[in-house]
């Protein structure tokens, strides 16, 4: 009999939650018009599109960072180029401007390497009027016959031929 | 002995006075062989032949008054330093006989004494031809291109 009542008294306390709950759930469905069903199904979509969301704009940022990432790379590697080349540049008209000043100075000693003073002459006006040895300001050309060089290893060499002719000291002209 | 501005102070140009010399030289050794010493080197440019010998001579000798006269009549044996120093005797036998120097022929071991009384006999002869051919007799006895050219009848 006692167990009966309890039994009893069980029932009617689950009916009392069920009804409270009932209750609970028609307030929550007359507060946001959606049944707790449809408030899972609605969360959980909710949860879906934000994560969709989510990964499109990491997706989306992670390309953006790596393509800025490669930009760069390649702007630094272009200008790693051009600086190269452009030291390179730099390294070769030197080296360009130095070789020819040598061969020009290579020339002009060539040029008056001989005992004739008219051969030193005529061999210097060719090169400078051939172009081989650069005259922009005309230094070479215009300076006057008398100033032009021949070469000063010759210069003991002349003394004693001089001494070998009798003739005197008088100079050169 | 240099001039000019003193950027090429270190810097010789020949005279013409050095040029005509060396060009005299070098007609006294083309007068004298020209199989060894063509025209084509007769130029007054102290390079070939000439550039090969003549800075490397001795200094002109006293006995010889010009480059021709060395040049014609030098000794051409010994080292460089040694040649053209003293007139070789075939050399002066010739040059007495051309000028007609009765007593021409000079012995190829002479002394040095005798080849310079003869070299003073052939002076007094050039120096009378000189004078009787109106040849710069100013010279006197010294022997240059001009007159060797006027005894041997050849072009100037």
């Amino acid at each position: 009999m006692a167990d009966g009542l309890e039994e009893r008294r069980f029932e009617l306390d689950a009916e009392v939650k069920r009804r409270e709950l009932a209750i609970k759930e028609a307030e929550v469905a007359k507060k946001t018009g959606l049944t707790t069903a449809q408030a899972t199904v609605a969360g959980a979509v909710l949860a879906l599109l934000s994560g969709l969301s989510g990964a499109l704009i990491t997706a989306w940022s992670t390309k953006d960072i790596e393509g800025d990432k490669a930009l760069s790379s390649q702007a630094i590697e272009r200008l790693k180029v051009e600086g190269t080349l452009n030291l390179e540049k730099i390294r070769q008209e030197a080296t360009l401007a130095l070789e020819q000043k040598k061969f020009e100075t290579s020339l002009i000693f060539e040029a008056i390497r001989t005992p004739s003073r008219e051969n030193s002459i005529r061999n210097l006006q060719f090169f400078v009027a051939a172009g081989f040895i650069s005259d922009k300001d005309g230094r070479i050309s215009k300076l006057p016959i008398d100033q032009l060089p021949s070469s000063p290893l010759q210069s003991s060499i002349w003394a004693n031929a001089q001494r070998a002719l009798g003739v005197p000291d008088t100079g050169f002209s | 002995m240099l001039r000019g501005p003193s950027a090429f102070q270190t810097l010789v140009f020949p005279d013409a006075q050095t040029r005509e010399a060396i060009y005299e030289f070098q007609r006294g050794r083309n007068k004298r062989n020209p199989a060894q010493w063509p025209a084509a080197d007769v130029n007054g440019e102290l390079s070939g032949r000439t550039g090969e010998l003549l800075p490397f001579l001795a200094p002109m000798p006293p006995i010889f008054l010009s480059p021709f006269e060395r040049a014609l009549l030098g000794n051409n044996e010994g080292a460089l330093g040694q040649r053209l120093n003293q007139p070789l005797p075939s050399q002066l036998s010739l040059l007495l006989d051309i000028v007609k120097v009765t007593d021409f022929e000079v012995k190829a071991n002479s002394p040095p004494a005798a080849i310079t009384a003869k070299m003073a006999e052939l002076r007094d002869k050039l120096a009378e031809l000189r004078r009787a051919r109106d040849i710069d007799p100013e010279k006197g006895g010294v022997l240059d291109s001009k007159l060797y050219n006027s005894l041997l009848s050849l072009p100037d």
